[in-house]
């Protein structure tokens, strides 16, 4: 019985060789079809995140090298400026310094203060500032006071007689922390440049000389006798 | 009921294989031609698309070797850009009293020499009141047409005359015989 079963079985694949071989070959192709398709569209859509990831990190190098060209050097001062005007943290004799500073540069002499707590936040101190000084020495304290200090300082509303001797001016001094974003990395302008370059000129504060370090590489030795 | 056997019918045994046979052959082969064609273009597309991918990666690593190498001046660039927009967003509060004032000095003195401006008053929305004192009714005159003028109202976005007085005395003495308070809004102006 079973012999008979073989060979029908034989007799079969005798006679259908050629049908048996194409469709053999044909479901080997639907495979590698499949399989090649599937690896395409892989791969497609790695090469479309890599595209977009390379055209980012493209951007970001185009952009620090056009940022390189506007003098590294010039934004590490700058940077140093912008850390004092607006410091991350509040400090307050900064800004009795500047207060002073303001009086002595302009020669409108500031004789009093006081907090105006109504309009302070946690990012701005508000100042009722008292001074004493004449109608020009009034107009150089409005030429400067946003700078010449060494501290941001802004006045929301400033009335001024041309006849001014004793006046009193309200004045904001800012604290902010930045923090760091991973965002698309900003294009410098010569016009920011321009901009710090005029800031600093009013700030009038040496920011090149750097803080000496101490040399720590010297020799030490286990046994304090030798 | 007895069973009985008919040797001359025979069951006619039907084997589709073996009917369809060329058809089948026929099919399977133009399909699998077909298939090859696809998988030789799918196979060429997915070299190119590796290729790609490879000569991506070797940017890749280029460009993230040169951010290594430059991450000092990437990240003094985001802080100074950061400390800017504060800087900016601060400056905002103030009320740049100096240039709207400089051009209300020029106006005035353009209009008539003899006018005295007395009290400025300037906010951070650029909201401003001020008066002009006169000794001389022709000046007066002369300043009410000039401030009527395009040059002139071409710096404010409004502009009222808000009171007019006689006899007025400036506090270091002098005496002016007219006086007329303006409240007003300044046009935004490029520093």
């Amino acid at each position: 019985m079973n012999n008979l079963k073989v060979k029908k079985i034989q007799f079969f694949v005798k006679d259908n060789w050629i049908v048996l071989i194409s469709l053999f070959v044909f479901f080997i192709m639907l495979i590698l079809v499949n399989y090649s398709f599937g690896a395409l569209s892989l791969a497609r859509i790695e090469e479309d995140n890599l595209l977009k990831e390379t055209q980012q990190l493209k951007s970001r190098v185009d952009i620090v090298k056009a940022n390189a060209e506007l003098k590294s050097d010039q934004i590490r001062i700058y940077n140093k400026m912008l850390t004092m005007l607006i410091p991350d943290s509040e400090d307050f004799f900064s800004i009795i310094y500047a207060l002073e500073k303001i009086g002595v540069e302009t020669g409108f002499v500031i004789s009093n203060y006081t907090v105006k707590v109504i309009s302070t936040t946690r990012n701005k101190i508000s100042l009722v500032v008292a001074g004493k000084g004449d109608a020009d020495r009034f107009i150089k304290f409005l030429q400067n006071y946003n700078f010449i200090g060494g501290r941001l300082a802004t006045s929301e509303t400033i009335q001024f007689s041309g006849t001014n001797v004793d006046t009193q001016v309200n004045l904001n001094f800012y604290n902010q922390k930045y923090i760091p974003n991973d965002g698309q990395l900003p294009q410098l302008s010569v016009k920011d440049m321009e901009r710090l370059a005029l800031i600093k000129e009013k700030v009038n504060i040496d920011f090149t000389a750097e803080k000496e370090t101490i040399d720590t590489e010297y020799e030490i030795t286990d046994n304090p006798f030798q | 009921m007895k069973k009985r056997l008919n040797l001359l019918s025979s069951k006619k045994k039907s084997n589709y294989l073996v009917i369809y046979r060329d058809k089948i052959k026929l099919v399977a082969s133009l399909i699998g031609v077909l298939c090859f064609i696809f998988f030789i273009f799918f196979t060429v597309i997915l070299f190119r698309v590796k290729n790609n991918i490879n000569s991506m990666n070797s940017k890749k690593k280029l460009y993230l070797s040169y951010l290594l190498d430059n991450k000092d001046t990437e990240a003094n660039v985001r802080y100074f850009k950061g400390k800017e927009t504060q800087l900016t967003e601060f400056m905002k509060d103030d009320a740049h009293f100096l240039p709207y004032y400089s051009i209300l000095k020029e106006s005035i003195n353009t209009s008539t020499q003899s006018a005295l401006l007395n009290t400025v008053s300037i906010n951070k929305s650029r909201e401003t009141s001020f008066n002009v004192q006169f000794s001389k009714y022709e000046n007066v005159i002369s300043f009410i047409k000039y401030i009527e003028s395009d040059v002139f109202l071409s710096k404010f976005s409004q502009l009222t005359l808000s009171s007019f007085a006689l006899n007025v005395k400036t506090a270091i003495g002098n005496s002016y015989k007219y006086q007329l308070q303006f409240k007003g809004k300044f046009n935004q102006i490029n520093e």
